[in-house]
């Protein structure tokens, strides 16, 4: 058998004979204390209803909880949306600068500075 | 949900052993009793629909919450205190002791009249020393270590309840508890008393 055992029974025994030995200042305290907290109970019960005011509270309640919900979905489609947009637009700008490189390209692959063709003279028009 | 009485009789048994345990760890009269209060006040107006055998778990950990908070307030204008010490005037001059180890137990005798500790006053007087040698033993105890002892034997709770209100594993409390046992046993073997 361990020596230490009926250690705490021994010393809870005299804790709780301490509690005794508490001040009549301090007894008083932590009865106003308690007062407070009861108090305290009490107006936090006021607070909340009962009956046909519950049911209200209930709705109220309901309704904030949907109106949350749905601002919520409002906004993940605005983001959608703008995402899309934007997208679409930095696509437009791609795709217009691809194309402007291409035939800027294309030009200059067919507009050769040594053509022959460049320097004659329609028969008609010099006429 | 409890009660307006189911509420005052729960405060009404726990007051002063939460207000022991406050003082075992702040070793202030004023400080215990304002955590007591923040735990009271805590209790009653966010915990007020809990049903009454739910209540001293709940309580049990938001007055240890509320005694960790006070050693992170004091921890850090502790460190505050160190840094402007030298603008603060000395201590002895506007000071005062909170706690006198050394005091004379018969001070406090006035407390046990009525015969709280007996009818013989010689009795009495070795009762109140050796409570005032316990509580100072209970003192010294590491926090966790106290936290434990106080619980699992002072509240009764069971181990899981304990390691729940610790926030640790139920191994942790039989670790704190069996080394608490030992060290208050040791600490009282020191100072002559046989229990």
């Amino acid at each position: 058998m361990n020596k230490d055992d009926g250690v705490e029974k021994k010393v809870v025994e005299l804790l709780d004979q301490s509690l005794k030995g508490v001040n009549k200042r301090t007894a008083a305290r932590l009865q106003y204390i308690r007062n407070n907290a009861l108090e305290n109970f009490e107006s936090r019960n006021k607070m909340i209803p009962d009956g046909k005011a519950a049911h209200t509270f209930a709705a109220i309640a309901w309704h904030k909880n949907a109106t949350k919900w749905l601002l919520l979905v409002l906004f993940v489609l605005l983001l959608a949306w703008t995402s899309s947009v934007w997208q679409i637009r930095h696509h437009a700008e791609d795709t217009g600068a691809a194309d402007a490189n291409f035939l800027a390209d294309d030009l200059d692959s067919h507009a050769h500075p040594d053509d022959p063709l460049e320097h004659w003279h329609h028969p008609v028009r010099s006429r | 949900m409890a009660t307006r009485q189911e509420f005052s009789d729960f405060l009404k048994s726990t007051e002063l052993r939460a207000f022991k345990q406050a003082m075992f760890a702040v070793r202030d009269e004023s400080m215990a009793l304002d955590i007591v209060q923040e735990a009271m006040m805590k209790l009653t107006g966010k915990y007020a629909d809990k049903p009454v055998e739910e209540l001293p778990p709940l309580f049990q950990r938001i007055l240890q919450n509320a005694i960790y908070d006070h050693y992170r307030r004091q921890k850090s204008q502790s460190l505050l205190t160190t840094l402007f010490s030298a603008f603060l005037p000395p201590l002895n001059q506007g000071g005062h002791d909170h706690y006198d180890a050394d005091s004379d137990p018969l001070e406090t005798m006035h407390v046990a009249d009525g015969g709280k500790y007996g009818e013989n006053p010689q009795t009495a007087l070795e009762q109140i020393e050796l409570i005032a040698v316990i509580e100072k033993a209970l003192e010294d105890l590491p926090l966790r270590q106290r936290e434990a002892f106080l619980l699992r034997y002072w509240e009764e709770m069971d181990v899981s309840e304990t390691a729940r209100i610790m926030g640790c594993s139920e191994g942790s409390v039989k670790t704190h508890c069996s080394r608490a046992v030992h060290a208050l046993a040791a600490m009282l073997r020191n100072k002559g008393v046989t229990l």
